[in-house]
């Protein structure tokens, strides 16, 4: 058999990025309390952050002179952990949504027409923008829990229309066919021959997912979208601003941003490739797993 | 001051009725916050974006296919890595690594001569266009081959080959007519992909297209002294463009799957 060079590519690459989630905090030269060094002094000169590339600050450092590496790896917990709760929230309404539209024609089938409609007519980075952007999410505190529930809700009836497609396709088989015939209960049915039928396909497709939605927080972050409430700051004039507190990577990107034209474009570049690393491993694995099931079948 | 952001229902209530009351009333969609009539705002902002999406998905069916027939053509040799790999790597990666990366590069090299902000030379459609059409042309060119590759050794193709048809016959009259099919197929995936891609493209480029002008309507600004600025007009109109199109989009794909059924 020939190797699956992008399973165990991918495969590394996410044992990789799991690992700098859950123990990279811990290492010796990472800063996990993200201190903020506005000025330092080095050969006796005072400088302002932020500081170029160093041995201090491998990948450099914010205006505010948090260094850049320290963020990354103490952001990947908590980037991780918020894709993964969309891409769950997604396949766990999706996939019942889709089975129940496939087998029953009523509100299940309308409801998911209806999901389809609205949110992929509309492009999603504005639909989520939309729906961050009304004042009960926006102004809410537990901002965070709500936009993971709207950028999940954006894309749930992508996922429910591919499952009724495929549910579709095994109902048509013979095998199925044979099995109502028995009379088995729709429950049985659904044990023995829908979900081990499904499982392969939707595991892929859920790795794929996780790269999606890691892109949509890196789009809404280059929006300065922010996921996190965040505190309101007081400004002129009876104005407030929005002030991050969040570290995840979309933030970071966000953060960054205004810096965008004064020349400080490798910190902008730190947490896209991370993200674009992320989206390679998961889009490599993903891929990989679909070779997989190819030649074991 | 910083809302708390309760819901005060029955100022909602009295926005919605105001804008519901004007629009079946008066079958206009209101003002915008500069007190222009919001139709025709809507329609500049659609007119700025078509060539745009228009081109993108001309340039990517057009590159696309070719490089579908490379990688295909590349699948059984060594350089395998060179087509498909490419195609596969180009197809992760994110659009705003891309964008992000095209607009530092022309903005540092102004001898180039080559304007990233320009709104009305050349650069307003071609810039847009190739960053927009990145996408789609490598998913074009993995539709492409994959397509091809599961028309070969189907009967009709030995039966050409049989009866002595030259091969780079058999090739343009028979896989490549029955593969344009298949690939007109994915042409709503393809066609939202390039909707949903222009609001970062617009709003780097600072060009108030459609995406960009909704995004604007949209009104989310992280420093704001009040959310007063909300164009649900705009909103809306824009939205429903964005729908006729999605629509337009959903509808080619369906008559390319009917066509396939058919045959």
């Amino acid at each position: 058999m020939k190797k699956n060079v992008m399973l165990w590519i991918g495969g590394s690459m996410l044992i990789l990025l799991f690992a700098t989630a859950l123990l990279g905090p811990y290492l010796p030269f990472i800063d996990a309390d993200l201190k903020a060094e506005r000025f330092r002094m080095e050969n006796g000169h005072l400088i302002q952050a932020p500081y170029d590339f160093s041995p201090k600050n491998p990948l450099g450092s914010s205006k505010f002179g948090v260094d850049n590496l320290s963020r990354i790896v103490v952001g990947a917990r908590e980037t991780l952990l918020i894709v993964f709760a969309v891409s769950l929230l997604r396949y766990v309404i999706g996939i019942p949504l889709g089975l129940l539209a496939e087998r029953k024609k009523g509100f299940a089938r309308a409801l998911l027409g209806w999901l389809n409609g609205v949110f992929t007519s509309v492009p999603t980075l504005l639909m989520t923008v939309l729906l961050a952007a009304v004042p009960f999410f926006l102004f809410s505190s537990g901002r965070l829990y709500w936009m993971i529930a709207i950028m999940a809700l954006v894309e749930v009836g992508r996922v429910g229309y591919i499952v009724q497609q495929q549910a579709a396709s095994i109902t048509r088989e013979s095998y199925t066919e044979a099995g109502r015939a028995l009379g088995l209960r729709p429950i049985r049915l659904l044990k023995a021959y829908y979900i081990p039928a499904l499982l392969p396909e939707m595991i892929v497709n859920f790795c794929l997912d996780l790269g999606k939605v890691l892109v949509l927080i890196g789009q809404l972050g280059v929006l300065t979208v922010y996921l996190n409430p965040g505190s309101a700051e007081a400004g002129l004039n009876n104005e407030f601003e929005f002030v991050n507190t969040a570290n995840d990577w979309g933030s970071m990107i966000s953060d960054h941003i205004p810096d965008m034209n004064t020349g400080h474009f490798g910190s902008i570049l730190v947490p896209i490739i991370a993200i674009v690393y992320a989206v390679f491993a998961f889009s490599l694995f993903g891929e990989g797993l679909r070779r997989l099931q190819k030649d074991q079948s | 001051m910083v809302p708390d952001g309760s819901l005060d229902w029955k100022a909602y209530g009295q926005s919605i009725r105001s804008f519901a009351s004007e629009l079946f009333q008066q079958g206009s969609l209101g003002v915008t916050r500069y007190g222009e009539p919001v139709g025709p705002v809507v329609l500049k902002a659609l007119l700025l974006s078509l060539p745009v999406i228009l081109g993108a998905l001309l340039t990517g069916f057009l590159l696309g296919i070719p490089k579908g027939m490379l990688d295909y053509a590349l699948s059984r040799t060594r350089l395998s890595m060179l087509g498909s790999g490419i195609t596969w790597i180009m197809q992760a990666l994110p659009d705003f690594f891309i964008l992000l990366l095209v607009r530092r590069t022309l903005i540092h090299h102004p001898k180039w001569g080559i304007q990233f902000f320009n709104q009305q030379g050349w650069e307003s459609f071609v810039i847009p266009t190739a960053i927009a059409a990145i996408y789609p042309i490598f998913y074009i060119a993995r539709v492409t081959s994959a397509a091809i590759a599961s028309e070969e050794g189907k009967l009709y193709i030995q039966t050409a080959r049989a009866k002595g048809l030259p091969e780079h016959l058999v090739f343009t009259r028979h896989v490549m007519a029955n593969t344009l099919g298949r690939v007109l197929t994915h042409f709503m995936p393809i066609g939202v992909y390039i909707l949903s891609s222009l609001l970062l493209i617009e709003a780097l480029r600072n060009m108030p297209g459609a995406a960009y002008r909704m995004f604007q309507a949209i009104d989310y600004n992280k420093v704001s002294a009040s959310t007063g600025n909300v164009e649900p007009g705009v909103i809306i109109g824009i939205a429903f463009g964005f729908m006729l199109l999605a629509q337009l989009f959903h509808l080619i794909g369906y008559l390319a799957r009917r066509r396939m059924s058919l045959h």
